[in-house]
């Protein structure tokens, strides 16, 4: 890992569904390497593990709150 | 490509009380996804099979980045099984597995009975399908409880309930992480499982010490490769003894052919690669040569001739041939 190939999931990024309901990690390698900035979920990306724990619980605002940090 | 010195190769081939595989060594879930993939680097036709990426019933986001760490002669990871559901699986990968031409486990994963059920009654009608195989021992979930394998009771319900469900053999994929695997084992053939998997992942934790903190974003994750390889041997050992007419496919740290061959000696009557994909997509392959060539150089005639055979008591072990 990170294989490159797509299959071992370990180099994802969160992005936002276009319309802003809902939300996937995406492979870097296969579906990346370029994503839309202003739709990648930077605050889940990057922030500490138990406040995205938290955020996963509750989809819809954790969606909201991805909008605004995005 | 080696020949052996005199007469035609052996086989490789296996039968896992009804399942034939080509060659005793398949892909490990999750190391592999159903095979789509890396079918265009492969010659998937030369594996033994290939065991799917855990399918749960609807799409599952997995946990937060950093998913992967690596360790002492091995790695951690904490995907958290994410996949893009059942009915994703059925339109993009089913297709690929019905006309692959190796014989495929579907894994199955959930955090309920009625998951696991769900999504076996669809996954058995693919054709070129072999086998079931319920993992019910993934560590990376969110609560430690939700590890059925880590319960005699509750692996007997799950393993249970998806045996009665389809005429394709189960195999429950256990965890090492318990007090005696051989209980656990023991559960899962009484209620019906028809092949135990043998190791998933050792839960372990790493930390960064420079910033003090874990270095997986789920903190804790599953240890796979070549560090948890004599916990498998030990686990394999313990359960083919305990139940020696159960196939058993050998996990863990299998990354050269005498660490499959170990395996087999212990009790596997087949093995599945893991991590070793990741840096070696034929894996697979290179490692079944070298099984067929070790054979060859013991003069035995095919993998069965390995299985259980490395007892202290055995006075046609080790060297014998």
């Amino acid at each position: 890992m990170a294989c490159g190939l797509g299959v071992c999931w370990t180099c994802v990024v969160p992005v936002l569904a276009k319309d802003g309901r809902g939300w996937w990690n995406m492979r870097a390698c296969v579906e990346g390497p370029v994503f839309n900035g202003a739709r990648v979920w930077w605050e889940r990306w990057f922030g500490d593990a138990e406040e995205s724990a938290d955020a996963e619980a509750d989809p819809a605002s954790s969606l909201t709150e991805g909008a605004r940090s995005g | 490509v080696t020949e052996a010195a005199t007469g035609p190769p052996p086989s490789l081939a296996v039968d896992l009380d009804g399942i034939a595989l080509p060659t005793p060594v398949l892909a490990a879930s999750g190391c592999f996804n159903a095979g789509r993939e890396m079918s265009q680097l492969v010659d998937v036709k030369r594996m033994g099979g290939i065991v799917t990426k855990s399918v749960t019933l609807g799409p599952t986001r997995g946990l937060p980045t950093p998913r992967m760490a690596e360790t002492t002669s091995g790695m951690l990871n904490a995907i958290g099984l994410q996949n893009s559901g059942l009915d994703a699986f059925m339109e993009k990968d089913a297709p690929w597995i019905a006309e692959a031409g190796v014989p495929v486990f579907v894994s199955v994963a959930g955090t309920s009975v009625e998951e696991y059920t769900r999504v076996t009654v669809v996954v058995r009608e693919i054709p070129g399908v072999v086998g079931i195989e319920a993992n019910i021992s993934c560590p990376n979930v969110e609560r430690r409880n939700q590890v059925f394998a880590c319960h005699p009771d509750q692996a007997a319900e799950v393993v249970g309930a998806m045996s009665r469900l389809t005429s394709l053999p189960v195999f429950a994929k256990l965890t090492a992480d318990v007090t005696d695997i051989v209980e656990v084992a023991e559960a899962c053939v009484r209620a019906g499982a028809q092949g135990l998997s043998l190791i998933n992942t050792l839960l372990g934790l790493a930390i960064d010490v420079e910033t003090f903190r874990p270095r997986l974003g789920a903190v804790t994750g599953g240890l796979s490769g070549p560090a948890i390889h004599p916990v498998a041997v030990r686990c394999v050992y313990q359960v083919a003894r305990a139940f020696p007419d159960i196939p058993i496919m050998g996990i863990g740290g299998v990354a050269t052919p005498r660490d499959a061959i170990e395996l087999m000696l212990a009790g596997a009557w087949a093995v599945q690669v893991g991590t070793a994909n990741f840096y070696e997509p034929e894996a697979t392959i290179k490692i079944a040569e070298g099984i067929g060539e070790f054979l060859a150089a013991k003069g035995l005639s095919g993998p069965k001739d390995l299985v259980g055979r490395g007892r202290p008591s055995d006075p046609g072990g080790a060297g014998a041939a």
